[in-house]
């Protein structure tokens, strides 16, 4: 066996298979080699994979690396998924698009119906100080025309000798000023009156999930009869101006206000008292209702 | 394997430019004169998945193929040197993950072999792959680039990264442990 270093040449003889010239106890190694690439050079081509496979029927030239590797990045965390986690996803997306559509009311009649009533027994609780806001918002201007009625109420109540008193108030400037702050206060959030304002209230009335829809109701009814009074009250002003005629008007008006349970009455009725003014003294309303006591005030104070 | 087994000089510049332009013809063409060589190299090496591995490799060779230029040795460095890139991405990550042995089908007994596998078997089964298999890293890549992949030393030093003196000396190496560990008479499932 030759211990001498083997030269670039016969490294290459013996890479190729051959057996360097005197070197023959590489021989055996070299039979190896020259196996192992007679074997390697029939190894057939693989089977491309999908991808190659695709590549190779449709060739993008010039397609970029980077775009490639972006559309395989996209579609890989998907393709990765488990079956499980696949139809996880699908519903959690039909579910949403369900929720989606539902809010924007775009359900067939039934299925909008039934989306609603879920969606208002959920959120009933939060709800309800919503809806409390809601109220207190459109009929916060029902409040202050409460507020305006309760007082005409009281006063009204009290307002047993409001003739006199009216004879000596109704000429006040108070009425004046009043009619320039008080009712203005009062009117844009007491649609008192107005075809509006009984339908909205009918309709808080006929609604089971309000709380006091029999109270509505009897609102309702009331702003029905106000609205009445209201005709006729014009009708009679209509020949008697100037005098406090508002006043003998309002009065059972706003004796019906306060009994009525002051609300929406009060409206009108506020009218009724000017007589308020002595009697609750403190209350703003007080004042509005000495407004009232104008003759052109009540219309203005009422609706 | 031998460069005559590929498409001539002539030759394997119009199918260049063709699969350059997109020529399905001619991108199947590489496929079947590159792709052999390649995933003999990639078993010889070790890979677990030479088949996936090469057509990764030539997914990768086909969207750089534009700006590729040169010869037929030249391309055959350029593959190569993907392909080894590629695999010692998948060695490194098999290392950080650690040995599993996975489901083969290939070796299922109750699997018909064909004669894809039984020639890659055959090539798995020689003697002095495992004696290869035995030398440091870079001798090993060095020889199998040479006598699996037929290389030139020129193109094995393009793919390794090394200048043609160096894998010259690695090859001298390399035969002088093979004439000292290498015998004949054992086989790999022998004594």
């Amino acid at each position: 066996m030759s211990k001498e270093p083997i030269t670039d040449a016969e490294a290459q003889q013996l890479l190729s298979g051959a057996t360097p010239e005197g070197h023959p106890e590489l021989s055996a190694l070299a039979a190896s080699i020259a196996d192992v690439r007679r074997d390697a050079a029939q190894v057939p081509a693989p089977q491309p994979s999908f991808a190659l496979a695709a590549q190779l029927a449709h060739p993008t030239p010039g397609a970029s690396n980077s775009r490639r590797r972006a559309i395989a990045t996209a579609g890989s965390p998907i393709a990765r998924l488990g079956i499980v986690a696949k139809i996880a996803a699908a519903v959690g997306v039909l579910a949403l698009g369900f929720l989606g559509v539902g809010a924007a009311g775009a359900l067939p009649g039934v299925a909008q119906d039934a989306f609603d009533d879920v969606v208002s027994t959920i959120v009933s609780s939060e709800g309800e100080s919503t809806d409390d806001g809601l109220d207190d918002g459109t009929a916060g201007g029902e409040g202050t025309a409460e507020e305006c009625v309760v007082d005409d109420g009281a006063t009204d109540g009290g307002a047993t000798d409001d003739p006199a008193i009216d004879a000596a108030t109704e000429s006040t400037t108070d009425g004046s000023t009043d009619a320039g702050t008080e009712p203005e206060a009062c009117e844009p959030a007491l649609p008192v009156g107005s075809g509006e304002f009984s339908d909205w209230v009918k309709q808080g009335a006929r609604d089971p999930n309000k709380i006091g829809s029999e109270f509505g109701a009897a609102v309702a009814e009331q702003a029905r009869e106000l609205k009445n009074e209201k005709a006729e009250e014009r009708a009679e002003n209509a020949g008697t101006d100037g005098t406090p005629n508002g006043n003998v008007d309002s009065t059972p008006g706003g004796n019906g206000n306060g009994s009525a349970g002051s609300n929406s009455g009060g409206n009108g009725n506020g009218n009724g008292t000017g007589n308020g003014n002595t009697g609750a003294a403190t209350q703003d309303d007080d004042e509005s209702s000495n407004g009232n006591g104008k003759p052109a005030d009540p219309p203005g104070g009422r609706p | 394997m031998s460069e005559n087994s590929t498409v001539g000089a002539d030759a394997f510049a119009s199918v260049l430019a063709a699969a350059q332009a997109g020529a399905s013809w001619a991108c199947t063409r590489l496929w079947n004169d590159h792709a052999p060589s390649v995933a003999a190299f990639l078993r010889a090496r070790g890979s677990r998945e030479p088949d996936d591995l090469t057509s990764e490799v030539f997914l990768t060779v086909f969207s750089r193929l534009g700006s590729f230029t040169g010869d037929a040795a030249a391309f055959r460095s350029f593959v190569f040197s993907i392909a080894h890139r590629r695999l010692v991405d998948e060695l490194r990550m098999r290392g950080r993950r650690g040995e599993t042995v996975e489901l083969d089908p290939a070796e299922d007994p109750r699997r018909a072999s064909s004669a894809e596998d039984e020639a890659a078997s055959r090539l798995g089964d020689h003697h002095v792959l495992a004696v290869l298999n035995a030398l440091p890293a870079d001798q090993r890549d060095v020889m199998i680039l040479r006598i699996v992949a037929d290389l030139t030393v020129e193109q094995v030093a393009e793919v390794v990264g090394k200048r043609p003196g160096a894998v010259k000396a690695l090859q001298r190496r390399a035969i002088e442990r093979l004439r000292k560990n290498f015998d004949p008479t054992r086989t790999l499932f022998g004594p």
